[in-house]
């Protein structure tokens, strides 16, 4: 494997980090909550994706849009139901609220799904990998990756072009002006949980024909993800893309040049220096 | 207006007075009551792990274990408003540290729970001078990321700690040795260092740097501003907190004789000390031992009855648990238990 083989395979995966991080980020500035069940979110998604095959035969890239539309209610249902309670309180209740979610939902996937390991059989995507100037690309990192692109052009779009995404930018620079200028923010606030879960929905279908899926996955993941998140700006969905790319190459490298029990570390030193010298990160931005 | 309209009437009979002057020197020198009566209940709790079947005796240590690092999480999680999320790093710098030490350079682990706590101690506040700049949610993330890399090391630093397969601590009974074949020795020891973890808390929260770690809590800016240094009281907290963390490691390292890094570092150890202090009420010196109190044992219990044929349901009592209380009682069951007693004793004085 060559420098240029691993570099490539790290931003393919880094789009995955990207999605994931664009929700929480979403999330975070818009309504200030940092969400810690997004992990765990994701690992639900990547078990739907799994028992749509599973049980229905349903291809992955079929069930992806299901899936993201399904997490969007599943987002509506925990603000409605439990976040918009916590909205007027301090960070560490919702903090703290969401660890709940994140601990009972893991909890409920190995009640009900078991600890195994488990992998999603399918056909070869494409033939399973192209050939690019010598470089090997497995298709579904490829697909994944070009989900996660068009995934947050669509974001972006959404943010930056219609009505929708100037209520919820505005509600991220200033809730009470929003308010005050008749912007409905506690409807704002429920979309943007919608769609912060539904990116979750669509990188865990995106990513279950790549990883596997037991209910702890979340876990690494989400750390990833804020990696990510503080990496690119706090509340900017481009800033998350970027960071995302970036952290995968520098997970993929260090694992290469060092070995993989280390990159771990490697990535999080990167994240405590990012913290403690730029803390605003790469792009500094209310959404967008 | 006339003054002497205002005094209180005088025809009470005596002996309802004598109660209520007995009532209220209760509730004033309730402290002192409680620590009082600390000794007794300990005393009944090591006899209780000493002659009942080793399940209740482990039910008893473990729930002291869990209480005391909730306590020693709630100093800065709590009084200072910090939330931390990697206090699984400093139980396992103490774990590991006597550990090592008594394993590969035959130190009993008395000395190593003292060189754990210092070391623990150390390293919280080494991580807590750049992260105390942080505020909010940056700062859970930072402790968050530091917690993770403290496993990370402990996973791959393998020649000191053993990797991933964890370090087994040679069976050999004696007090010199902090290894004992019965439970009730762990209780009173766990027991003693759960006392000086409340005792500390106590200490803290009703002297000067509690109510400037309170200020700090409610509003830093303010704070500084009155002159408090808010940097300095948070660095003190996080220390203390760190320390007594380390200690509570040695003490279950002893306990368990085997730890491994997700055992001591995981980020699930984290979340269950936050868990235990959030429900049962942080930032008072009872709520985390009110909460791991009642949810220790339900877990342990759920593990037991049902752990083989429904695994995840004991954590699962958790994440339900915690999330009842942050919507319904805020201020976790020490505050519920606190305002119903407001509520009933201000009912009888209206009266």
């Amino acid at each position: 494997m060559t420098l240029v083989q691993v570099v490539v395979s790290g931003l393919l995966i880094g789009g995955v980090y990207a999605l994931l991080a664009s929700g929480i980020t979403l999330v975070l500035g818009v309504m200030k909550v940092v969400n810690f069940a997004q992990g765990e979110l994701l690992m639900v998604s990547m078990y739907a994706t799994l028992l749509l095959n599973d049980g229905f035969g349903v291809h992955p890239y079929v069930a992806l849009p299901l899936v993201t539309v399904g997490m969007f209610l599943v987002g509506l249902v925990l603000h409605g139901g439990l976040l918009r309670w916590t909205i007027s309180g301090g960070h560490s209740q919702q903090i703290v609220l969401t660890l709940g979610v994140a601990i009972s939902l893991q909890s409920l996937a190995l009640l009900f799904l078991g600890g195994d390991y488990r992998t999603l059989q399918m056909e070869p995507f494409l033939g399973g990998s192209l050939q690019v100037g010598g470089i090997s690309i497995g298709t579904t990192r490829l697909a994944a990756f070009v989900i996660a692109v068009v995934a947050t052009g669509a974001l972006l779009l959404l943010l930056d072009r219609t009505l929708l995404g100037k209520a919820i930018r505005a509600t991220a620079m200033d809730s009470n002006a929003a308010q005050l200028m008749g912007i409905p923010v506690q409807r704002v606030y429920l979309v943007t949980m919608g769609i912060g879960v539904a990116l979750a929905g669509t990188a865990g279908a995106a990513l279950m024909p790549i990883f596997s899926v037991y209910p702890t996955v979340g876990v690494h993941l989400l750390l990833m993800g804020f990696v990510v998140v503080v990496l690119g700006g706090l509340g900017s969905v481009a800033g998350a893309f970027l960071g995302g790319l970036i952290i995968g190459v520098v997970e993929a490298v260090s694992s290469y040049l060092i070995s993989a029990s280390w990159s771990q570390a490697i990535v999080f030193a990167f994240f405590m220096i990012i913290l403690l010298v730029r803390p605003q990160g790469l792009l500094r931005g209310d959404v967008a | 207006m006339n003054p002497t309209t205002r005094e209180a009437p005088v025809t009470e009979p005596d002996k309802v007075s004598a109660a209520r002057a007995a009532g209220t020197a209760l509730v004033r020198h309730r402290h002192l009551v409680l620590w009082l009566l600390s000794l007794p209940v300990l005393g009944l709790l090591v006899a209780i792990t000493a002659t009942s079947e080793l399940f209740y005796g482990h039910l008893i240590v473990i729930t002291m274990v869990f209480a005391a690092l909730a306590t020693a999480w709630n100093i800065v999680g709590g009084f200072a408003g910090q939330l931390s999320l990697g206090h699984a790093g400093f139980f396992g710098v103490g774990a590991y540290t006597s550990s090592i030490l008594y394993v590969d350079h035959g130190i009993s682990p008395w000395i190593g729970l003292f060189v754990g706590m210092v070391l623990a101690g150390l390293m919280a506040l080494l991580i807590g001078i750049p992260t105390f700049r942080l505020h909010g949610p940056y700062f859970a993330l930072a402790t968050l990321a530091m917690g993770a890399i403290l496993l990370n090391m402990a996973v791959n630093f393998r020649e000191l700690t053993g990797g991933e397969g964890g370090l087994s601590i040679p069976f050999e009974p004696s007090w010199a040795n902090m290894t004992f074949a019965d439970r009730w020795p762990y209780a009173i020891i766990m027991g003693i260092f759960l006392l000086i973890c409340l005792g500390v808390s106590f200490v803290i929260a009703n002297t000067r740097l509690g109510y400037q770690l309170a200020a700090v809590r409610e509003d830093e800016e303010a704070a500084r501003a009155l002159g408090v240094n808010s940097a300095r009281v948070k660095l003190i907290a996080g220390t203390v907190s760190g320390l007594l963390a380390g200690g509570v490691g040695a003490i279950y390292a002893q306990y368990i004789l085997f730890i491994n890094p997700e055992s001591v570092f995981g980020i699930n150890v984290s979340i269950q000390i936050i868990v235990l202090a959030v429900v049962g009420g942080s930032g008072v010196v009872l709520g985390p031992l009110i909460g791991a109190l009642i949810l220790v044992p339900a877990s342990q219990f759920l593990l037991r009855d049902f752990g083989g044929d429904l695994p995840g349901l004991h954590t699962l009592v958790y994440g339900i648990v915690v999330i009842v209380v942050v919507l319904f009682a805020p201020r976790g069951v020490h505050g519920l238990i606190r305002s119903t007693v407001e509520r009933l004793t201000a009912h009888r004085s209206r009266r």
